[in-house]
This record gives C-alpha cells, structure tokens and sequence, in this order.
C-alpha cells in the first residue's frame, strides 16, 4: 500500500525539527515527495536495490563507528578492562546508551537513499529479500542452482521509514509536549489511511480523541512518576555509584576491612624521566585533614577549589609562584569522565605541557583537572615549599577522640618526654619499623573488644596495610603535637624500559605529611615498611605481561585518541572518501552489470545477434517504418510486395522464418539454418540499395523510424 | 528432565497460542503499532534521554481504545462451505464459502478467517519430535532455518466478505495452502470486523465442521520403462476376471462389474436377458508393486513425507499406464493395495497414501516378508527407501535372488553423499536411484 501524499515529507520535517536538523529534514522530505511530481523513473533491478540497502548498511556501520567514538565509547569499555567499578560500568553504558541515541537519530539519513531509490523506481514496491542478506544469498544460491523462485514477498519502504522517522525524532530529551502532538498528527494521518469505511468518520475521530487525550495525561504522569521514583533513589544510586570514582574531598580507607586488600596490576599511570635524574618516590594525588571512624576527609576550610595560575600559552600551570624546579618528570594520566585528580610529586611548582580546559587547587594541594580523557604533562618539582596550606593549629592537631587512649598507649612505649620534634619523627619511624609489620590480609577479630579499627591495629595485631601505618602516624603526631596531614597517591618504583617507570594500581599508597616548623613546610613522611614493595611485588600476576601488553596498545591509542589528534574528525574525513567510493562502485558495478548483461544476454538468448536486426533499419528506409498495428510478417510482406523487390530473389518470409525460429524456438537453428539466415539475409542487403534506385529513393511521406522488431 | 520437558512443552503451547492468537486478533496496521509500542518501550525507558515514552503512551492507549471497541460486536451469522473432496499439500486449495447474516444490520468490512482443529501434538509426541529433531542438529555447522511450528497444517489466508445486507448472503473466495498431508479438519469459522481506527479485531465465530483430505506432494515424472515383463496370474486370483490377457477358455459366468466389454458373451445376453462373460484359465499382465517403506525414525521425518510423495507420484504415474500397482507398506498391519486399469483408481491409492504413518512398532522384516510373498506375481518392485542400511540391502539382495527386477530409489537429507551398492548398480545404475531432500524434483527428472 501505497503512503498518502506529503505524509512521508511531514514525517521527515517534523524529524528536522525534533532533531535540531530542520533543514536537513526540510530537503530530505521535499526531495522525497518531489517524486510525486517528478515523472521521470530509474528502473532498478532487485540486484541493485541490494546494492542500495549494503550501501544503507555501510552508512549505519560508519555512523555507528562515528557515534561510538564521538561518545567516549572506546575509553568508557577500555576503561572497563582495567577497572571493573560500578562506576566504570555505568559510564560503559552510557557510552553506549548515548552511541545507540546518536545512531537512530540518524537512521532516517542512512536509509534515505533506498527510500528515494524506491521513490523515483519504476516499481511501486521492493522485495523484501533485499533487505535480508541471508535471504538474498539464499535466492542468488537457488538462482544460480537454476531452480524455480516463487515469487518473492514486496513490501513499500515508505511505512517502515516513516516508523524509522518518528522513532529517530524522539532521541532527545525534554519534557515538551511538541513531540507528542506531531506524533499523534502523523500517527492519525497515517491511520486515517487504513480506517475501516464500516464506521463513520465522527467515531473514528472520537476514538483516536480518546487515545490521544489519555496518551498525553499518560506521558505527563510517567513523567512525574519518574520525578518521584529519582528522587527515592537517587541517594541510594549516588552512594553505588561514587564509590568506583576518586573525591578529593574525601576517602574512605579500607581500615577495618577484613580479607585481603585487593588491587589489580593494571597500569594506571606512565613515567618518563629524563636521563640521569631519579624519578619522585611518591605521586601525591590528594591530601586530607580530617579523620573519623576509618573515613579522611577535607576540612570546610580547605575544601574549597581555586583556579589555578595558567600562563600565557594556556598548557603551563604555576602552582607555587617563583619557585626554581630542577627536576622534572612526564607523567601519563588518564582522567576518567574527562576530569579527575591529578597526581604530582612532592614539591611540585609547576606543570607544563598540562592541555586541559581547567585546572584547580584546593587548600591542601590536591590538583583537579578537566580536559581530555588522557592527559601527559611534566611537573617540575624541587624539595622544599609545596602548594599546601600552611598547617592549621586546629585542624592538623585534632584526634578523634575515641582513638586517644589506645594512641596514648603507643606513645608512652616510646619515652618521648623531652625530645624535640626531629627526634620524635625519628622515635615513631623507628616504632612502626621495629614492632610492626606490614600484611595485606586482616583476619576476623577472635572476640570483640572495645578498640576502634585503628586502636586495634595499634594495640593488638600491629600489623596491617599502608592505610593503617599513614593513619596511625598521622594521628600520634597530631598527638604528640605536630602537626600531620593524611595523603594518597602511588609509589613510583618499577622500571619500564630507560628512563621509563609504571605505576600500577596496587601501587596506591598513603602516608604521612608532616609540618616542619623550622622550614615552615609540609613533608613527606612515610612510616609504611620497606616490605610494602617486596610484598606487593608477590602479587604479580603471571598473565600481567597481556595485561601490561594490551595496556600499552590501548595507551598508543588513547594518546591518538586523546593526545594532539582528533580521531573524531580523521573518522570522519577518512569515512567520506570510503563512503563517495562505495556509491561509485554502486554506479560503475550497476553499469558495468548492465553492460555485462547485454553481452551475456547475447549468448543468454540465442536469436538477440540475428542478422535479420541490420535489414530492418535499410527495409524501414525504403518502405517505411513498421507501425504500430502492423505486424512483423504484414510489414514484411508489404515489402515483399514491392514491385523493386519483386523481381529480386529475395524470399523475406524465409528470412523470417529463419529470424523467428532463431529468435524463439527452444531448440533454436541447426547450423546450415543459421548459414542460411545469414546469408539470405546479407543478399537482401545487397539488393536493397538497386531496389532502391529503381524505385526512387527513400519514400518522401512516410517515417523511416517507427516499430522496432523483437 | 521430565519436568523440564514438561515446562519446555507447556511454554511451546503458550507460545504458539499467542502467536496464533496475535495473527488473527491485529491486522497489519495493529501488528506496525505492536512493534512500535515495543521499540518505544525499548528506546523510551530512558525518559531523561529520549521523549520516546510519548510515543509510547499514545501507542498504548490506541491500542487499549482499539481492543475495547473490539469488545462490541453483536452478530449471529451462518456459513456453508463449498469444499473440494481433495486437496494436494504444498498446492493451494480455493473454495468458496457462503455467509448468511442472522441480524438486521448490514456487516461490512468483515473478513472470513477459517477454524482449524488444533494440530499441536500431545506431550508425548511433541517431545518425541523435539527429540529425533535435536538429532539432526550437528554442532558447529551452520543447518538451514527450521519451521518455527512444524505442526502447522496450513497456511490461511484472510478472505474478505462481500458488504451483507440484513439478513442477506455473500459468497467469500477462500484460499489455503495446506502444508501437510492427511485429512485436513475444519471446526468452524471466524467472522472478524476491524475496530474504528483498523488495528484490532472483534470475532464471531460459527461453528462448521468439515473435512478436505490432502493428498501427498507429486512430483513430475518422465516417461519410465519400468523393469519386469508379464508375469502368468494364478486363475484363483479375482483380478484375473478382469484384467491381462486369456490363454483358455474355461467357463461362463454372471457379469460383474468391472468386467471389460470384450469378454461379454453376447449369445449368451440374448438367450438368458442377463449379461454373461467369459471366464478364462491363464491370464498374463503387467503387475508392479510400489514398495514404501515406513520405518521412519520418527512420525514425522521430512524424509517419510517426501518417501510418501516420490510413492504418491509412482502412484499416479505408473497407474495411468497399462498395468497393475500394488502399494505395499506397513502400518499398524501390513497392507497390500491394488490398483490400475478397471481396479482402483490413482485417486484412491493416493488417498491411502494420503493417511500412511510412520511404523514405529513393527520390524522391518515385516515388510521384507509382505512383499517376498507377492514377489512372484509381480513384473517388478519399485521400492523407496529411507536409508541404505544392512536391513534394507538384505531385502533388496532377497527380490533379486527371486529374480524380480528392482529400482531401488533411497531418500537421504540434504547434504548427504549418494548411496552407493555395486552390485545394484552393476544392473544399471538408473535402477538405484538417491534422492537428496530439497533436490526430490530434479533427482526424479533424471529417471529413465
């Protein structure tokens, strides 16, 4: 059945509009609907509207390829590689929810082609073969096979399409009502077409009345019960989802966990150092000040983040003002979702080469950068001032309460009466690394006693991960009044090559920042035992070296992807050549099949190369041309009365004869048959042109062109 | 297991009763709306992302006003079929039905759907069936589609109903294809009216069985000299009155029927006013018999059907000649059909061919010693097979031992090798015949 007039056109605008395309709709629907009026057609074999629907294809694969690099899709799976949060595997949906958007809003521009194809065809419908490569093959098989074909189904690609157009309009958002109401105008136009005539027209408006009066209360009410149902959730779906994602406001530690502290090996972070120089011990990716109950968090008064100092070539990022910084080291990182936490060495006064949209620094140093999905910048670090606040006298000596006894415990094992603060860090240092040991495996408590986790750690097990000993010694020292911060980043110490270091995910670390009065700055103190790499090294994988592999392939192309390219327009302007290539082969193969076909059909169809074809044209010269209700034979015989021809030997029923037998019959002209078609044939020829002089020339009132012969 | 066969059957059933139910409630337009309430659902959950849901709702509520109008069809209406006797699987079968409307108001835009007695198997068989099918499967090759519903009678077409005036007639032209052989069962007919918007569908139904038997699939023949000359007819056997050629005269006797003209005693009409015919000793013909074996490894094994089908065109095209057929199988007994010249017709035996099942309780040997007893009046055996196995061979091996000549014609799936026997195929290779499933046609077109 065919669609009503100006239906598919409104569809394809009313597509536009939904889809901020307008103009695009605007030409794609007046070029569809133009076919109304347009009276030329292409005749399109069932072979080259196959062509069509894998050109169609094609376009979809590219869009979809486009779509999914456009919308952070190979980082959001690749990400899912390394880390398997939560987090991690909501952001993959997304990537994949907004590429399945991208994709069928654009579906009516991929298969515009076959529908304008269909448009301007001389056929009223396709078959639906074409649509299904595994029909096709299946039918080209039997073709071949020589077996007989029912005759396949057709369907009109106009009504699918219009289902395409107002399914790929609704891929936006927005609560407006102007999608609902162009919906129901096409819907019911469309319906209109099919309404049984048993009815009449009234009820049938009643009735669609209905549905759309309840279809728009309905929509408005699953709109408020999504409003009601987010609200509900969203705090539990916030606290779900937070927990794969780095807040530099705050972190809970794993202080309490029982079982072993579990990282993976992927490779988080890549070094590169310049030659001779030693890498930073520590990355430092944020610090906190505030301890309670196993969680770290940023105090109000240093939370907030101020915009960094960026220079005048917008990729150099100041930190400390007039800082000298000998050392350097380029750091690879990657920034999930495009922002996160930017991890430096101690002392660092300056990044270069930092190609971000925003960097910010909040009161304790923590650096959070917006950018790109990769980022590879150097920072210049030197020892000495860092970009943290000067210590607080309230925040950085505070100890909660509750963990005071079992630290005052601790203390007094070590008879620190007198000492100054120099000797009092070398006193902690020595205790945890004398009567502590490091273990990545907390067993369940025999029995329940009245110790915090920590307090537990400090009096009874002493033994525990690098959260434990940066806890602990942060809060003896606020204790024994220095003032500590708690910070996390990574150890740098595996080689990768020369000059080369990775940092893996279980290299994550914390330890102790320490105010030094004296120089009035903040520094590293790390109380963790020199174990800690030993025994994280014991936890390599024997497979790490595909890991590490396909980490590397996937950093060579997150650097193209993210670095100074832009995969997104290289995909595109690699697509146009490959796509304006594909449309050509459809053009040349279809001419290329036609010119084949006429050759094969030569061979195909024994009779198409009859000579009898060379004698119609100098026949049409002398007698006429053949009309419309005249018969082969009548014209023939018209000639053959001639009084010129006559006379001559030539027996045109023969030739003929001869013509049609070659032309029709199954078993076609034995060899002296053929011999003699050709040769009466070839004198006919030849006593044409002195019929001609004795009958004077080409006749004056009659047609030399008219009915071709078959 | 069982339970899980159970579950397994009990959702079959659920299945196909929806989808049979949703093929004849919506009509196109319905089904579009169907699927596009389905997609909206799909891309529209997401409401913070697409305004799909809009389209959703009103779909919905199309759909709901559409199936309540449906709720309002009062009509009584009558049907009588004007149905052929046969019909042929594969072919489609035209009839015409004549609807009367019982009420006052005129009916249009209805649409006759026909009521076919539930063809889904019992437990038992289904599972069966699911069982040998699973065998065919081979693992890591691409097998072709399978019906969805492999007991599916026939394919139905909607036929539209002329407008009926109040208590007026109209003749619908009905079509169907019916796909498997056997007696096809109508139990009544569906009188359907589309709502005002042309996507769901009300029914009235009316009650009318009635039967079509199927005859099996023919297929073309050519021309075959079949193997065997004539063979002597013991004179005790009743066909001999009838058919062959008489050496001695023996007796006079009453005219049956059937009788041929030229053995009318004349002279003897006249005398007594009743017809008399003579009655010879010897009588010589031509006498094949068609040989189907029904050991299929389950009822219904596409390569019985096509067994029956190559039987059925053997059937049809040797009784046209001037012989005797005899069909010979084994069902739930052995059977022994005669057909050919004055005997049965080729109708007939296709009707019996048209109710052959598949011998799951017999052995084969059972076959063997049916057509070895009637080995010795018949010119030649024509016996299609549905497999080349040791059972089979030792039969074939025993005809030619009696020297009774044999076409063997072997029925194998698709993709399978041809059958090979070099002491059959020393006799003539056309007499050993394999015919690969989906190629039946072509393999029978190269028959000699």
């Amino acid at each position: 059945m065919k669609t009503p007039p100006l239906l598919l056109g409104c569809a394809l605008l009313f597509w536009g509009w939904q889809s901020d395309l307008l103009w695009v709709g605007a030409v794609m629907g007046a070029l569809v609907e133009a076919a109304r009026i347009v009276k030329q057609r292409w005749e399109f074999t069932d072979e080259e509207f196959r062509r069509i629907v894998m050109f169609c294809e094609l376009a979809g694969l590219a869009a979809l390829l486009y779509a999914f690099s456009a919308n952070d899709g190979p980082a959001s799976f690749g990400g899912l590689v390394e880390d398997q949060t939560l987090g991690a595997q909501k952001k993959a949906g997304n990537a994949t929810v907004a590429t399945a958007l991208a994709v069928i809003r654009w579906l009516p521009m991929v298969f515009f082609l076959f529908v304008v194809a269909q448009a301007y065809s001389t056929r009223p419908e396709v078959p639906v073969a074409v649509g299904s490569l595994v029909q096709w093959r299946r039918r080209q098989a039997a073709w071949r096979e020589g077996k007989r074909l029912p005759p396949g189904r057709t369907f009109n690609a106009g009504w699918p399409y219009f289902g395409v157009c107002l399914g790929a309009a609704s891929m936006h958002s927005g609560g407006a009502s102007g999608y609902f109401w162009g919906f129901v105008v096409l819907m019911a136009w469309a319906l209109w077409t099919v309404r049984p005539h048993r009815f009449h027209a009234l009820i049938w408006v009643v009735a669609l009345g209905v549905a759309a009066t309840a279809g728009f209360f309905g929509q408005q009410g699953i709109l408020q019960l999504q409003s009601i149902l987010g609200g509900m959730s969203a705090k539990w779906m916030g606290q779900l989802m937070d927990r794969g994602r780095f807040d530099p406001t705050r972190t809970k530690t794993a202080i309490g966990e029982v079982g072993r502290i579990s990282q993976s090996g992927g490779i988080v972070l890549r070094l590169e150092i310049p030659p001779g120089l030693s890498p930073p011990p520590l990355l430092r990716e944020a610090s906190y000040d505030n301890y309670r109950i196993t969680w770290w968090s940023v105090s109000p008064t240093n939370r907030e983040f101020a915009d960094g100092n960026v220079e005048t070539n917008l990729t150099s990022w100041v930190r400390i003002p007039n800082k000298r910084c000998a050392s350097s080291v380029r750091i690879a990182n990657y920034l999930p979702g495009r922002r996160g936490v930017l991890p430096l060495p101690s002392g660092c006064g300056r990044i270069d080469h930092l190609d971000v949209d925003s960097v910010k620094l909040n009161g304790l140093g923590t650096t959070w950068a917006e950018g790109p999905g990769l980022v590879i910048y150097d920072a210049r670090f030197a020892p000495g001032a860092t970009a943290d606040a000067p210590a607080n006298s309230t925040e950085d000596l505070r100890v909660p309460d509750e963990e005071t006894n079992s630290l005052d415990s601790v203390i007094g094992e070590m008879s620190l009466a007198g000492l100054d603060d120099a000797h009092k860090l070398a006193a902690v240092r020595s205790l945890f690394a004398t009567k502590f040991t490091y273990i990545l495996w907390q067993r369940e408590p025999r029995r329940m006693t009245n110790y915090t986790h920590l307090g537990r750690f400090l009096m009874a097990t002493r033994s525990g991960h690098c959260e434990y000993f940066a806890t602990a010694t942060t809060l003896m020292l606020r204790r024994l009044g220095i003032p500590a911060r708690y910070a996390v980043g990574y150890v740098v110490h595996e080689e990768s090559g020369a000059d080369k270091y990775v940092v893996r995910y279980r290299d994550a670390h914390a330890w102790c920042l320490v105010w030094n009065a004296a120089a009035q700055r903040w520094e590293d103190f790390d109380t963790t035992p020199g174990t800690r790499n030993a025994l994280e090294a014991e936890r390599k994988s024997p497979f790490e070296f595909f890991s590490d592999a396909w980490s590397r392939a996937w950093f060579e192309f997150s650097k193209f992807r993210w670095g100074q390219s832009h995969i997104r327009q290289y995909i595109l302007w690699a697509l146009l050549p490959v796509l304006a290539f594909l449309l050509w082969q459809i053009v040349w193969r279809a001419r290329r099949g036609r010119k084949k076909s006429a050759a094969e059909s030569a061979r195909e169809w024994p009779g198409r190369d009859s000579e009898f074809y060379r004698l119609e044209k100098p026949l049409a010269e002398f007698i006429g041309a053949r009309r419309g209700d005249e018969t082969l034979a009548i014209w023939l015989a018209r000639a053959a009365a001639e009084p010129a021809l006559r006379d001559t030997s030539v027996d045109l029923r023969e030739i003929l004869r001869l013509h049609y037998a070659y032309r029709f019959d199954p078993q076609g002209l034995s060899a002296p048959e053929r011999e003699a078609l050709r040769q009466r044939t070839t004198e006919c020829l030849r006593a044409l042109p002195a019929a001609r002089n004795l009958r004077g020339g080409t006749p004056s009132n009659e047609q030399t062109t008219g009915w071709t012969s078959i | 297991m069982n339970l899980i066969w159970r579950i397994l059957y009990r959702s079959y059933r659920i299945a196909t009763w929806m989808q049979h139910w949703a093929e004849r409630r919506y009509t196109t337009a319905g089904k579009a709306a169907v699927v596009g309430l389905c997609a909206a659902a799909l891309f529209g959950a997401n409401v913070d992302s697409t305004v799909g849901y809009q389209g959703f709702m009103f779909l919905f509520f199309v759909l709901l006003v559409a199936f309540l109008c449906s709720r309002v069809f009062r009509a009584r209406f009558a049907i009588e079929r004007a149905l052929p006797r046969f019909g042929t699987a594969g072919q489609p079968l035209h009839y015409r039905v004549n609807v009367a409307n019982l009420t006052r108001e005129v009916q249009s835009d209805l649409a006759l759907i026909e009521d076919l007695a539930d063809s889904r198997p019992a437990f038992a068989e289904w599972r069966d069936f699911q069982l040998a099918d699973g065998k065919q499967l081979r693992s890591l090759r691409l097998s072709r589609r399978r019906w969805s519903n492999s007991f599916k009678l026939a394919t139905l077409k909607d036929a539209a109903v002329p407008p009926l005036a109040a208590n007026g007639t109209a003749e619908a032209k009905c079509e169907m294809v019916p796909l498997r052989r056997g007696v096809l069962r109508f139990e009544g007919a569906t009188l359907a009216r589309p709502d005002p918007l042309g996507l769901f569908r009300a029914f009235v139904s009316v009650r009318a069985p009635q039967t079509v038997l199927v005859l099996p699939k023919r297929y073309p023949l050519p021309r075959l000299a079949l193997p065997g000359t004539q063979e002597y007819q013991e004179g005790g056997v009743a066909l001999a009155a009838s058919v062959g050629q008489s050496d001695e005269f023996v007796s006079l006797r009453d005219y049956r029927r059937g009788d041929p003209q030229r053995h009318i005693h004349w002279r003897s009409w006249a005398k007594t006013g009743m017809p008399i015919v003579k009655e010879f000793e010897d009588e010589f013909f031509v006498r094949h018999a068609l040989v189907l074996d029904t050991f299929a490894p389950h009822p219904r094994s596409d390569i019985f059907e096509e067994a029956v089908s190559v039987a059925a065109s053997f059937a049809c095209t040797i009784i046209t000649q001037e012989s005797l057929l005899d069909l010979l199988f084994v069902g739930t007994q052995a059977f022994c059909f005669t057909a050919g010249r004055s005997l049965a017709r080729g109708d007939q035996m296709l009707e019996i061919l048209a109710s052959a099942q598949a011998c799951a309780d017999q052995p084969f040997t059972k076959l063997e010693t049916l057509v070895l007893d009637h080995a010795k009046s018949v010119s030649g055996v024509v016996c299609v097979l549905l497999a080349w196995d040791a059972e089979r061979r030792s039969f074939v091996r025993k005809l030619q031992a009696l020297g009774v000549p044999v076409m063997v014609l072997i029925i194998v799936p698709a993709g399978e090798g041809a059958a090979t026997d070099a002491l059959l195929m020393r006799d003539g290779p056309e007499k050993f015949v394999t015919l690969e499933l989906g190629k039946i046609e072509e393999g029978l077109a190269r028959l000699t």
